[in-house]
């Protein structure tokens, strides 16, 4: 259950509750009396004249022992000359029958209700009905089960409203939250909910905001990417008509070395056009990433085995220690295309015939829980003072190893950016006998 | 020679392409929208359709997958995004191969020529392959699971036959492209993993296994009795 939604459903109830104690209190500590049971008072003492009347003193006393049972309230029954006649507790109105009329219907010094009635019976005879409301709690007189049932009504009335109203209140601040998660987790259509988006309250317009927001951003990216395909699209269709131009030429007999370099030229600017183009989709993939678990360790194992056929071109071989599953959180595809730079980056550098080594070691779960994976390759390695720049875009290393170079220098500045945005470091060094190692550190999924 | 169709929307692209697989005796006739290539697709007079992606009318994807309905002529996609989903889902549709723009001429020819290979070949007359309740019929190309006939597209056809032959055996990824593309596998090439992918939700039922970074493996299954 939401952290929220317990909070505030614990303050309202408790609220309620308080209150309710101290309203309980507070009729628990006045005086049970109070004007309106006197308007009764007087068919109560009509009720007991008429069976004074009909049955006798008997009769009366067990009216007046029902209404003590039931109500509490203590009375004594008199003729007109002040002898009591039927009662429990003719001794307690120890000034005896008082004479006159009505007596104010004020606690007395006591805090004790009194009242004395005289009334006439249907025979003619008079009668004197004084009655009194004890102090104190009326509960006194209601069982365990009733006392239990009370409250068990009470907390389950106000748990019910409390329950509602907390539902109200927090259910748009869950439903937002929902929506602006999933969108950063990828999912760009995500809204609120038009339940929320109704309100006409500052809930409501948090939601539409929002909603206009997430709106916004989904349209930005997907023109974003729309321009990426027609760029794409645009760029490539003169380099194809140019090859196959240059083709034609070549077939009609046409030799001349200056083709060739025509051929190597539009080459490379394809090269260099994908390349741009991975770096314009890995940004607008960080804003639409799509995070979930998968295994690092398949993954390399496909990258190696694809590598290992453009490694035998130059009679290399790509070695790949694999570690068991290695469960990282993040991007299967941007993660993908960075790994695949860095390991298409060291078959590029490597000298021929020699080995590209892939290391994948799953850290320790106290150690922070990191993989590690090394790829190091036995190239000529790049100077000390440039291992930082080299994962700037377009970056050239100024030694002869990159002289023949086709390579458009975004590999290395594409897998920097996918492992900075699954939180991991990428670094590289030169290795002890020669060749450079790009180590890159992920944090394995909880 | 086979007659090649070409549809693309660049017109002076498919003017070069005219003269270039002329070259190659190839007789070719080339259309730039989706709606009239998917006519001359479906009348049955090429042995291969080269198909673009983007096309105005009707796109490419639509193209193929209303012919798919009516012909199972080979085709070849060709498409200049960058968008690996597209080239999958045009393999899933029933496309033959792709290639990226811009390709090398040569490696067109190549794959074109590869292409009509594999479906000359299906007149080739040999003996039916059986493997448990799986049989293929390599002169009709026709295969049966059990006593129902299987819908096999022209390349999972020749996948299986070769998966068929080596029942039970690891084949790489190198072999079967090679036998059933016509071609060598290239590095980060998926197109063969897109057509096995493609085959295993027909066979159903886990028959094609995969043996990771190497190929794949067909399971043969008793036939019921």
């Amino acid at each position: 259950m939401p952290r929220l939604f317990v909070k505030v459903f614990l303050g309202f109830w408790a609220t309620v509750i308080v209150v309710g104690i101290a309203l309980v209190l507070s009729f628990v500590f006045t005086p049970n009396g109070s004007y309106l049971p006197w308007q009764d008072a007087r068919s109560t003492a009509r009720e007991v004249i008429r069976e004074m009347d009909r049955h006798g003193p008997a009769a009366a006393a067990r009216v007046l022992s029902r209404l003590e049972r039931s109500q509490g309230l203590e009375a004594c029954l008199y003729d007109d000359q002040g002898t009591p006649i039927a009662g429990n507790h003719c001794g307690t109105f120890s000034d005896g029958p008082m004479r006159g009329n009505m007596i104010p219907d004020r606690p007395n010094s006591s805090g004790m209700y009194r009242n004395m009635m005289r009334l006439p019976s249907a025979n003619g005879k008079v009668y004197v009905l004084e009655t009194q409301l004890p102090w104190g709690p009326r509960q006194i007189h209601h069982t365990v089960f009733e006392f239990a049932l009370h409250w068990l009504v009470v907390l389950l009335v106000s748990s019910a409203i409390c329950y509602l109203l907390t539902l109200r209140l927090t259910r748009p601040i869950l439903r937002l939250g929902e929506a602006s998660r999933q969108i950063s987790e990828g999912n760009l259509q995500a809204r609120v909910p038009p339940a929320v988006e109704a309100r006409r309250d500052e809930f409501g317009d948090l939601a539409r905001d929002f909603n206009t927001m997430a709106e916004r951003i989904e349209d930005l990216l997907s023109s974003h990417r729309q321009l990426i395909s027609d760029v794409s699209h645009e760029l490539r269709s003169p380099l194809t008509r140019i090859q196959l131009a240059v083709d034609l030429v070549r077939k009609r007999g046409g030799d001349d070395p200056a083709l060739s370099r025509v051929q190597a030229d539009v080459e490379r600017l394809e090269h260099l056009i994908a390349r741009l183009l991975t770096v314009a989709r890995v940004e607008a993939g960080a804003a639409a990433a799509k995070w979930e678990r998968f295994d690092v360790n398949g993954l390399l194992a496909e990258i190696a085995a694809d590598a290992q056929l453009e490694a035998r071109q130059r009679e290399c071989t790509v070695v790949f220690s694999e570690a068991g599953a290695c469960i990282v959180m993040g991007d299967e595809h941007l993660l993908r295309s960075a790994l695949e730079n860095v390991v298409r980056n060291a078959v590029y550098y490597t000298s021929p015939g020699t080995e590209i080594l892939i290391t994948l070691t799953p850290g320790a779960a106290a150690a922070g829980g990191m993989m590690v994976l090394e790829v190091s390759d036995h190239g000529p390695g790049v100077p000390e003072s440039e291992l930082l720049s080299i994962f700037r875009p377009f970056y050239r290393v100024g030694n002869a190893r990159d002289q023949q170079s086709g390579g458009a220098g975004l590999g290395l500045a594409i897998a920097s950016r996918v492992v900075q945005l699954h939180r991991g470091t990428i670094v590289a060094s030169n290795r002890p006998g020669g060749g450079l190692q790009v180590t890159i550190r992920l944090p394995l999924a909880q | 020679m086979e007659r090649i169709l070409i549809i693309d929307d660049d017109t002076a692209l498919c003017e070069l392409l005219i003269e270039r697989l002329q070259d190659d005796e190839f007789v070719t006739e080339a259309v730039h929208d989706g709606v009239r290539g998917l006519e001359r697709a479906r009348s049955g007079e090429h042995g291969l359709v080269v198909l673009d992606l983007m096309l105005p009318g009707l796109n490419g994807i639509e193209v193929l997958r209303q012919l798919r309905h009516t012909s199972d002529v080979p085709v070849l996609i060709l498409t200049a995004r960058d968008e690996d989903v597209e080239r999958i889902l045009g393999l899933e549709i029933g496309a033959d191969d792709y290639l990226a723009k811009p390709f090398n001429p040569r490696e067109l020819i190549a794959r074109i020529r590869a292409i009509l290979r594999r479906s000359l070949r299906a007149s080739g007359e040999e003996r039916p392959l059986k493997a448990g309740d799986l049989q293929l019929n390599p002169s009709t190309r026709e295969a049966f699971l059990g006593q129902k006939p299987l819908p096999l597209t022209s390349v999972e056809f020749s996948l299986l036959e070769t998966l068929l032959h080596e029942a039970g055996r690891t084949v790489s990824r190198e072999h079967l492209t090679e036998t059933v593309l016509g071609r060598e596998l290239r590095p980060f090439d998926r197109v063969i993993d897109v057509h096995v992918s493609n085959l295993r939700r027909k066979l159903g039922n886990e028959r094609i296994k995969t043996v990771r970074g190497t190929g794949y493996l067909l399971v043969a299954r008793p036939a019921p009795r």
